[in-house]
C-alpha cells in the first residue's frame, strides 16, 4: 500500500512533491499504523480513502489561478497511464481468447455378434471391464508418446518441459467415457481444431483395433487353456479305466476305482462342450462376426472461435481508447472540495 | 467599493483552522484533531488535508511553523492573523445561522 501511495504521489506536479511529498508520506505512515491497529476493515477503508483522496485532488483544478503547466502535465500523465492500462488489459484478453482450446469428439458403439446368442452365448462380454482395459491401453505412456510425436502435438511444451509432463497434460485433456448400453464417447481438447480432430480420429481407430485384438487374444488363450484341460482330464480318465480293468482281472474290490473312473468321465464330459463353445467364439472372432466396436460418430472438426490477429489488435486499440476516456473523466469528474475564498 | 460578503468555508477548511486555533500542529496532529472535533465523523485523507493546506498557504491564512530540531518530514503549521480573522468571521456566521434556525423552529412548534 505504501508503494502504491508513493506511485500516486508521483502523479503530482514536481513542486508539490518537493514541498509536501515527504511530509505526506510521513503522515500516511502514521495514519496507516493507527488504522492497522484498529482492525482489517478499518485499514481497508483507510486505504480506499487515501487512494481516492489522492486521485481526487490530483484531478482538481487550482482554485486561485489557471492550472499550471505542471498540473496539465500530471493530468496528461494520468490519461496516458489509463490508456496504457486499457490497451494492456484488452490485449491480454485478446491473447487469452486466442488461446481458448477446442474439443473434438467421437462415439463408438458395441455392435453385437452376428450369430444368434444361443449358438455362441459366451460371445457376449462385460462392457465396463472391457472399457477399463481399453482406457489403460490408450492412455499408456508408450501409446501417447507415439501419438504426440506422430500428430506433432504440444510442440512448444515439448521444447521446454520433460515428456512425462507433456504426457500428463495430454491425459488431462483426454476423456474416454462409457455411456449407457455399450456406447463409448471419446473427446480430446487442444488449442487447434485440426490436430484435435486428427488425434480423436487416431484414438478411435486405435480403440477399435485394440478391442478386436484383446478379444482375439482372450479367445485364443481360452481355447488353448480348455484344450490343455481336456487332454489332462482325458489322461486321468484313461488311467482310471486302466486301473479298473487291472483290478477286475485280479478280482480286487472295484467300488473306489469305479467311482474314480466315473468322476474322471464326468470331468471329461463337462470340459468338452466348453471347449466346443470357445472354439465357436474363436471362429466368430476370426471371421469378424463376434462383438465389435463400430464407429457411430466420426471425429468432429470443432469450430475455430479464435479471433484473427487484426481483431486482437482492434480490441487492444479499443481498450486504449476506453482507458483514455476513463482517464479524461477522472481528471474532470470530481468537483473542488476544499475551495477557499480569497481574503478580502 | 462594493462590499462582498465572504464565502462560507468548507467543513475541512473550517476544521483545519479550528485545529490550528489552539496552536501550531503537525499534519498528523491536525488529522487527529479534526477527527476529535467532529466526533469521528470527519476522517480526512492526506490528499484532502494537504490539498487544503496548500491553498491555505497560498492564501496566507496559515504559515509554516519552524521548529529548531524538527525533521524535514515533520512540518508544523500555524494560523496567521488573516486566517484567524477568517475563522472568527465564519464562527460568527455559523452562530447567527444557528440562532436564526433555533428561533424559526421554536416559532413553528409554537
Amino acid at each position: 500500500m505504501r508503494r502504491l501511495y508513493q506511485l500516486l504521489l508521483h502523479l503530482y506536479p514536481a513542486n508539490i512533491r518537493r514541498n509536501f511529498g515527504r511530509e505526506m508520506l510521513a503522515v500516511f505512515d502514521q495514519a496507516a499504523a493507527s488504522a492497522r491497529a484498529t482492525g482489517p476493515a478499518a485499514y481497508l477503508a483507510f486505504c480506499a480513502k487515501e487512494v481516492a483522496g489522492l486521485l481526487i485532488h490530483l484531478a482538481q483544478p487550482q482554485q486561485t489561478a489557471q492550472p499550471t503547466e505542471e498540473l496539465r502535465m500530471a493530468r496528461r500523465k494520468l490519461i496516458k497511464i489509463t490508456a496504457a492500462l486499457g490497451f494492456t488489459a484488452a490485449l491480454a484478453y485478446g491473447i487469452y481468447w486466442n488461446q481458448l482450446p477446442v474439443t473434438s469428439s467421437a462415439t463408438l458403439t458395441l455392435a453385437p455378434p452376428l450369430v444368434a446368442p444361443r449358438y455362441a452365448p459366451t460371445a457376449d462380454i462385460p462392457f465396463e471391464s472391457t472399457v477399463r482395459r481399453l482406457v489403460e491401453s490408450v492412455t499408456s505412456r508408450s501409446y501417447l508418446t507415439n501419438l504426440i510425436v506422430s500428430v506433432d502435438l504440444y510442440r512448444d511444451e515439448r521444447r521446454i518441459q520433460p515428456l512425462e509432463d507433456v504426457i500428463e497434460k495430454m491425459r488431462a485433456n483426454l476423456r474416454i467415457e462409457s455411456r449407457a448400453s455399450g456406447v463409448l464417447a471419446i473427446a480430446f481438447t487442444y488449442p487447434e481444431p485440426l490436430p484435435a480432430q486428427k488425434t480423436t480420429h487416431k484414438l478411435t481407430s486405435y480403440l477399435m483395433d485394440e478391442f478386436t485384438r484383446q478379444r482375439n487374444a482372450t479367445t485364443l488363450q481360452t481355447v488353448a487353456f480348455l484344450q490343455d484341460r481336456r487332454i489332462a482330464v482325458a489322461r486321468q480318465w484313461e488311467q482310471a479305466l486302466a486301473e479298473l480293468h487291472t483290478a477286475a482281472a485280479k478280482g480286487l474290490p472295484l467300488d473306489r476305482l469305479q467311482l474314480e473312473s466315473a468322476i474322471a468321465r464326468k470331468n471329461y464330459e463337462e470340459i468338452s462342450p466348453k471347449l466346443a463353445e470357445a472354439e465357436t467364439v474363436r471362429s466368430l472372432e476370426e471371421r469378424r462376426q463376434g462383438p465389435l466396436l463400430e464407429l457411430l460418430d466420426a471425429a468432429s472438426l470443432p469450430n475455430d472461435v479464435r479471433p484473427p490477429w487484426w481483431a486482437v489488435l482492434l480490441l487492444a486499440l479499443a481498450g486504449a481508447l476506453g482507458g483514455t476516456i476513463l482517464g479524461w473523466i477522472l481528471t474532470r469528474l470530481f468537483p473542488a472540495s476544499t475551495r477557499t475564498p480569497q481574503p478580502a | 467599493m462594493r462590499h462582498v460578503a465572504p464565502q462560507p468555508l468548507t467543513e475541512p477548511v473550517l476544521l483545519i483552522l479550528l485545529a490550528l486555533a489552539e496552536g501550531p500542529r503537525h499534519g498528523y496532529a491536525i488529522l487527529k484533531d479534526v477527527e476529535a472535533l467532529s466526533h469521528q465523523r470527519v476522517k480526512m485523507s492526506t490528499g484532502t488535508l494537504y490539498g487544503a493546506i496548500r491553498r491555505l498557504l497560498d492564501d496566507r491564512w496559515i504559515t509554516r511553523f519552524h521548529e529548531p530540531d524538527a525533521a524535514r518530514d515533520r512540518q508544523a503549521y500555524q494560523l496567521t492573523a488573516t486566517g484567524h480573522t477568517a475563522l472568527t468571521a465564519e464562527v460568527a456566521r455559523l452562530k447567527q445561522l444557528t440562532r436564526a434556525a433555533a428561533t424559526r423552529l421554536r416559532e413553528k412548534e409554537a
